[in-house]
């Protein structure tokens, strides 16, 4: 590209516009390994101004681990050879280590002799710090994941088993209550004792009572000998109370008292009993609303709600995925015995892409069903349960895109609207950016009625 | 007063961690009465740190230092100039000067220059500007 008027200057102020508009950190050195060039991108992953580092030996500057070991430029000057993407560490102007990949290249004038070398290089602190962040594992006795949100909960775990503290676990359900109460129990001071598990929601009112306090001979008819309760069971150790949330108000007044006093009386029984125990309690259901409803007693409530674990369910934290499949794919290629090596990319992305309101039990039974009906060596969509094509969110895009079930939609999402203002229809309007009149219109045409 | 400087070749390392070879100097009322070069072949900032500690060193002048070694410097109470540039002999006379302090860039001046651009003033200029105002070492 020449023209009549380029002069040598005009040339040179081209080449500095074009590298300052490099991403790239580009610098040149003369034969003698000073700087001659340094662009704006290597101004600013140095630190230094390119009119301190003109005229410096590029090892002063750069101050590379590689330096004076093996120079990327000096082999490229010797050989001729080019040097791609070679990561190395710098330290910049403020003495921080930084992370670049470089590239070197033989600089010649137009005469064909060499004059010097040119080097590029990237910043790759971030790229490092991601590559960091996903290769991060969390695990905890068996529990194994790579989301935050877990990690939080381990980094907590160890302290809250060692203190003696009532637990109370709340995740949806299949988010593995049971894992972590376990988990709790074996890091804690009580691990030789036992782990006694009872789920308040899987017994009858009076049948759970006795169950846990246990009975005296003649507490009842055929109560022919006495019955040790899971108190007394779990004696020592850790008892495991799961969706308590269930619990009869009456019970609730007795496990109360356990927990208050450290003390109960079987059923039929004139003394009491100590109770020594860890209570770990669990619930899928948000035990405060259910104290907002008068279904839950709030004075348990909060003798329970001494430490507060909450388990995140899968869909926030699809990051765990791939790990999870993992996991289940040895549990179950040891248990059949079948050759399932892996799952093809659609079958994952099909994974992916549900929500699992059964959580991790749900993709246990997802992938068990997969391993049944798979004959070959990989699991693909094929072998997946038919519900999971037509998840959620895929059966609301294609009602979208369906131009007839457009009315229907808009019926919805004014509804919605209005159940959020209590029925008052400006400010629904306002939320749905339409005048009131509009939406009145509307209301009336969708035979929207309030309640 | 003990100043140490990692040494490559004749100049100051750039960088702290690759230097094996250290220039010690003994100084007395600022004046240069005593040297010594050591040469460690140890590789932790631990073992360094605490070997300049023996010989009683007090400063260091250096060039990039990694946080590691800095914090193991501190630990032991030897003052840091980190991120000076140039021939050792250069970089201690402009110390004794009282004209060297932290983080400053290249010092000593750059010698013939290829370009002096920008109407940056040259280093040994903004140098002469402050020769009366000495700053003590930054730890």
């Amino acid at each position: 590209m020449k023209t009549k008027k380029e002069t040598p200057q005009g040339r040179e102020e081209t080449t500095e516009l074009i590298l300052d508009s490099i991403a790239d950190g580009v610098f040149t050195i003369d034969q003698g390994m000073r700087i001659t060039t340094f662009n704006k991108a290597a101004e600013q992953i140095t630190g230094y101004a390119r009119r301190e580092v003109v005229g410096q030996f590029c090892h002063d500057i750069f101050k590379a681990d590689i330096c004076f070991k093996m120079c990327p430029l000096k082999h490229t000057a010797r050989t001729l050879e080019s040097i791609v993407n070679m990561e190395v560490n710098i330290l910049n102007r403020q003495n921080q280590e930084v992370p670049i990949s470089i590239s070197t290249s033989i600089l010649k004038n137009h005469k064909g002799e060499v004059v010097g070398a040119v080097e590029t290089f990237r910043d790759l602190s971030l790229i490092h710090e991601l590559r960091k962040e996903i290769s991060r594992q969390y695990t905890f006795q068996d529990i194994v994941s790579k989301s935050k949100a877990i990690a939080k909960l381990l980094n907590i775990l160890p302290d809250v088993a060692q203190s003696d503290a009532t637990v109370l676990i709340w995740g949806e359900s299949g988010t593995g209550k049971e894992l972590f109460a376990t988990a709790i129990h074996n890091t804690s001071l009580r691990k030789k004792g036992p782990f006694v598990a009872v789920n308040c929601g899987a017994l009858p009112e009076t049948l759970l009572e006795s169950e846990l306090f246990g009975y005296k001979k003649g507490a009842f008819t055929d109560a022919k000998r006495d019955k040790p309760g899971r108190f007394k069971l779990a004696a020592g150790g850790t008892l495991f109370l799961d969706e308590i949330g269930d619990l009869s108000k009456g019970t609730q007044v007795k496990l109360l008292r356990v927990l208050e006093q450290r003390e109960y009386e079987p059923l039929g029984s004139t003394s009491t009993e100590k109770a020594d125990v860890r209570i770990v309690a669990a619930s899928h259901q948000d035990l405060a609303s259910l104290v907002q409803k008068g279904e839950f007693r709030e004075d348990l409530f909060y003798r329970l709600n001494v430490m507060k674990l909450e388990i995140p369910p899968l869909r926030d934290r699809k990051e765990d995925l791939p790990l999870l499949v993992d996991h289940f794919f040895r549990k179950f290629t040891e248990k059949t015995g079948k050759p399932i090596r892996t799952i093809s990319k659609r079958a994952m992305k099909r994974l992916l892409h549900y929500n699992y309101p059964g959580n991790v039990r749900e993709l246990e039974n997802v992938l068990e069903h997969a391993f049944v009906l798979c004959k070959g060596t990989e699991i693909k969509t094929s072998h997946l349960p038919e519900n999971l094509a037509a998840s959620k969110d895929r059966a609301a895009l294609q009602e979208i895109g369906k131009a007839s079930r457009l009315p229907e939609l808009e019926r919805q999402v004014i509804l919605e609207a209005l159940e959020r203002y209590g029925w008052d229809r400006s400010q629904a309007a306002r939320e749905l950016g339409m005048h009131r009149s509009t939406l009145w219109r509307k209301i009336q045409r969708h035979g929207i009625r309030s309640p | 007063m003990k100043i140490a400087m990692p040494l490559h070749e004749n100049r100051i390392s750039p960088r702290f961690g690759n230097a094996r070879e250290f220039l010690v100097v003994t100084t007395t009322d600022d004046r240069d009465t005593g040297r010594q070069t050591l040469t460690l072949d140890i590789e932790t900032p631990v073992q360094i740190a605490e070997c300049l500690a023996r010989e009683g060193v007090d400063l260091v002048l250096s060039g990039g230092m990694n946080s590691k070694y800095q914090r193991e410097f501190r630990l032991r109470n030897i003052a840091v100039i980190w991120g000076l540039i140039g021939e050792a002999e250069d970089v201690l006379a402009t110390y004794l000067n009282g004209q060297v302090f932290a983080g400053m860039g290249p010092c000593p001046p750059v010698r013939n220059p290829r370009r002096s651009p920008g109407g940056a003033k040259r280093t040994d200029e903004r140098l002469a500007a402050k020769k009366d105002s000495r700053r003590k070492p930054v730890s």
